[in-house]
């Protein structure tokens, strides 16, 4: 079983935006490790719930095919 | 027979994507919202209650529902049909009924298998630890589970319970021939099959499977809405199971500290039904069985699943998963390429050609594990089809992909 604790729809709201603080630019794989590394996972898999984000305008993001991935960023 | 043409416009999403998510969710046609929407307007009383002639009306369209879907998915007799929200509780009201039917003894164990979606393990897993007995999977040697993948198990085997097919590979398991080497092998032991992408996918006679039970969505493979299913039950346990629910519409008689349960199927059904969706599940029955025709569904799908893998196949750092021997494949492409997570890949092939595909590991993380995508990939791309998709989309997804792969 994961040692990682799930976070809750607000805490991982707040989680997100908290480590794109300061104009930072993430992507995918990269907020899923800072979340691991922080002993948390999202609330959903880590893509399903940034692109929730996006649709709400609460995060910006935009397909990288060169880095073949998904940057995300506080609009 | 209706064409793709005449069901693509019954489903007016398929006018913005290019839906391939039928697996997880096929879309409702046009007619079944009809159907459901003029059971709400014009006979939306509640069913089996009350007397007067309205209630009766609407009780007959909710027992034709029954004996629609039961002889159109399952080929069975409306009354060892039990209405259900979904699969997931079918299963889970067999688990229930299992804890207290089977005499369970020091050593014995329940067996699934490692291909199975989380509605046919969490059940048993909970029913194990109740029971204070094992569950265990088995790991089939490739993606179709043969016989002989059930070789370890024995009389202390009280349950069995695998797919009819698989939602992550696709592959259609030959379900008689492992029946029967596990009834040879543990004659006791309850046979329960998970129908979730079985129904209006495939054409059969669910009392020829040999099993004790079958369970299914209706919201997948049969064209209904979600929230409608069913689970067909085997009449010698219909009347020896407890149901998961009680209240009212299953009693025959209760007295002040006791009850007595009905007879039949509906005594699994307390409380009001969700009478509009299972009207329109008898509804998706009629239209996928009678107007287009399940075996023209089947068809059409592994046309489809048989184009999708030859062009995918030839991008570059594509990798599919799957039997390669397509007669055993029920409209599933599962694979990934080289350098994406699967959910970004979806999103991407959303974003520039509006291709609608589902990715992670498809409530399976167990196979997920051992198909060895979850750390690279975190999971699978799964492409899944039902008759109105059309080989235009399966081009758009493939574009959409040679892009990402650069």
């Amino acid at each position: 079983m994961t040692a990682l604790r799930q976070l809750g729809e607000e805490e991982g709201v707040a989680w997100v935006l908290r480590i794109l603080e300061g104009g930072k630019r993430m992507d995918t794989r990269e907020i899923e490790e800072a979340t691991k590394s922080a002993g948390f996972a999202c609330p959903d898999s880590t893509a399903r719930f940034l692109s929730g984000l996006r649709s709400r305008g609460v995060i910006a993001g935009e397909l990288v095919i060169a880095r073949k991935t998904w940057v995300w960023w506080k609009p | 027979m209706l064409t793709v043409e005449e069901v693509r416009a019954d489903c007016p999403i398929l006018k913005r994507f290019a839906y391939l998510d039928s697996g997880a969710t096929t879309l409702t046609p046009l007619p079944v919202i009809q159907a459901m929407s003029e059971y709400l307007a014009n006979f939306g009383v509640n069913v089996e209650r009350s007397a007067y002639r309205l209630a009766q009306e609407a009780s007959e369209q909710w027992d034709q529902a029954r004996r629609d879907a039961a002889r159109l998915l399952l080929g069975c007799p409306p009354e060892e049909l039990i209405f259900t929200r979904n699969c997931t509780e079918g299963i889970n009201v067999v688990a229930n009924g299992l804890l207290n039917h089977v005499p369970w003894r020091k050593g014995d164990e329940i067996v699934g298998t490692t291909l199975e979606h989380h509605a046919n393990e969490l059940p048993w897993m909970r029913l194990a630890r109740q029971a204070g007995v094992k569950y265990r999977m088995i790991a089939p040697a490739g993606c179709i589970i043969a016989p002989s993948d059930f070789e370890s198990i024995g009389p202390e085997t009280r349950v069995v319970a695998f797919q009819h097919v698989s939602n992550v590979l696709g592959s259609e398991h030959p379900v008689r021939d492992i029946i029967r080497e596990v009834r040879r092998r543990a004659p006791d032991a309850f046979v329960m099959l998970d129908g979730s992408q079985g129904p209006g996918h495939l054409k059969f006679n669910v009392a020829d499977l040999g099993c004790d039970a079958y369970s299914f969505s209706g919201h997948k493979g049969p064209l209904g809405p979600p929230g409608s299913g069913g689970l067909w039950l085997s009449r010698e346990h219909v009347e020896s199971f407890e149901p998961l629910i009680l209240g009212g519409g299953v009693v025959a008689n209760v007295t002040e500290t006791d009850y007595a349960l009905r007879a039949g199927s509906k005594r699994f059904e307390a409380g009001t039904p969700n009478t509009p969706g299972l009207i329109g599940l008898g509804r998706a029955a009629r239209y996928v069985g009678e107007e287009i025709g399940i075996e023209h569904v089947h068809k059409r799908e592994q046309e489809l699943t048989k184009y999708l893998l030859s062009e995918i196949e030839k991008v570059e750092g594509v990798e599919t998963y799957g039997d390669p021997d397509l007669k055993h494949r029920v409209g599933t492409v599962s694979f990934n390429l080289e350098g994406w997570r699967a959910t970004d890949l979806a999103l991407a092939v959303d974003e520039m050609q509006g291709v609608l595909v589902r990715a992670g590991h498809h409530c399976a993380m167990p196979l997920a594990r051992r198909m060895g995508v979850e750390d690279d990939y975190g999971g699978t791309v799964r492409a899944s089809f039902h008759y109105y998709n059309t080989f235009d989309e399966c081009d758009r997804l493939v574009r959409a992909v040679k892009e990402l792969a650069g």
